[in-house]
């Protein structure tokens, strides 16, 4: 039997860090709050972004762009971008999206791994020291691609900005995106999207030219060069704005369970403290009687 | 025939300004251009400049953008811009009338 002071310190022990984790969660919960409302300021840009682009190229052949984001070459280097979170303490939520991708290369980008031309840009702590750690191709420093210390469009735009340059001077065929989409606050989706070279989504076959006789000014072409590079940026930030959210979800998650699991291991904890506690007066009381009857034999 | 027309200006960040005015005058990377209700339909995108709106009751209300589109159609206008520089951010709901 354990001994009752080692007992009472363990207890203590737990209850301490149920305090942590109970905090953590409603942490999460108001963090969560605000990360879902800047998902959804973001909907109405990203929507319209969608929808006049789709206006401009349901009248123009993708080969007339003259953006080099279009562009398909030879796939022969790959980026991966990899948005994960920057803290820990949020269950699965990262090791499930490095097993994503890990799958994912192993099925389409086995060769690439092999001769060193994947590459991998991590925006979060985390994917950093994953992938760096397991000898991948991680370009920069872990703060190089940091954006969840700082939230914003502008900050978007400059880790985008590399990821374009790469791929106009050719130093990449290929850019995914991965990342946590957030579903709902108990789940997140794993996703790896083609990012570059941009397929443009004509939008089906019954679109057969735009809702209106619009003036484009300037040329077609043009808007789109400036607007595809903005709908990229977009969608990045869409990304991180939804991997946020659900690390947010995650942790809440993870963290309401482990506030479960002390509860319990208090209780049986107390169990057994109780148990040891019971026994140590019972063999008091009975060296007691011993005692006496001695003293009276 | 109406003389107002309804605006919305949004950045991925926030919804800027919503409400009905007479006029809009946005720098278009073309050239400055003015829009007026009844405005044909227009994609046109934007450069860095100021985005001056004529309100209803006579009085003006500027924005000064980074960039971003413009679309114009059935008297409704839509400007997606990157970034307010600067310019006084409409919390409320569209303006009377």
């Amino acid at each position: 039997m354990a001994n009752l002071k080692e007992i009472r310190g363990r207890i203590k022990g737990v209850k301490s860090t149920q305090k942590v984790t109970k905090a953590m969660k409603m942490v999460s919960a108001a963090k969560l709050k605000k990360a879902q409302d800047r998902m959804l300021a973001l909907r109405p840009y990203a929507a319209k972004m969608k929808e006049i682009i789709e206006n401009v190229t349901s009248v123009v052949n993708v080969s007339d762009i003259p953006s080099k984001l279009v562009e398909q070459r030879e796939t022969k280097n790959v980026l991966m971008v990899v948005v994960t979170s920057n803290r820990g303490l949020c269950g699965p939520f990262n090791s499930n999206l490095f097993k994503f991708i890990t799958q994912f290369i192993d099925k389409n980008l086995a060769e690439h791994h092999k001769n060193g031309s994947l590459h991998f840009v991590c925006s979060g702590k985390k994917g950093y020291e994953y992938f760096a750690k397991r000898k991948y191709n991680v370009i920069g420093k872990a703060a190089d691609f940091d954006i969840l210390s700082n939230l914003t469009f502008e900050r978007a735009e400059e880790i985008l900005g590399h990821v374009f340059e790469g791929f106009e001077e050719g130093k990449y065929d290929q850019v995914y995106l991965c990342y946590n989409e957030f579903k709902n606050v108990m789940a997140q989706e794993r996703k790896v999207d083609l990012l570059l070279p941009v397929t443009v989504d004509k939008g089906g076959e019954e679109v057969s030219g735009p809702k209106a006789d619009y003036i484009f000014e300037p040329g077609r072409e043009q808007i789109l060069t400036d607007l595809i590079p903005k709908s990229l940026k977009t969608q990045f930030f869409r990304a991180v704005l939804e991997s946020n959210a659900a690390e947010q979800g995650a942790r809440m998650v993870a963290m309401d369970a482990a506030t479960e699991n002390a509860e319990a291991l208090v209780k049986q904890l107390k169990l057994s403290y109780n148990k040891a506690r019971q026994a140590a007066i019972t063999k008091e009381i009975l060296e007691i009687a011993a005692g006496a009857d001695a003293l009276e034999g | 025939m109406e003389n107002t027309f309804e605006i919305e200006i949004v950045t991925p960040e926030q919804a800027v300004y919503k409400g009905t005015i007479v006029s809009v005058l946005v720098p278009g990377s073309e050239g400055l251009f003015q829009v007026l209700p009844n405005h044909a339909p227009i994609i046109s995108t934007l450069k860095k400049g100021n985005i001056r709106m004529g309100l209803p009751n006579g009085e003006d209300q500027t924005y000064k953008v980074a960039g971003g589109v413009i679309e114009v159609m059935n008297n409704k206008a839509i400007v997606l811009v990157e970034k307010i520089l600067s310019g006084e951010i409409q919390d409320d709901e569209a303006e009377e009338e």
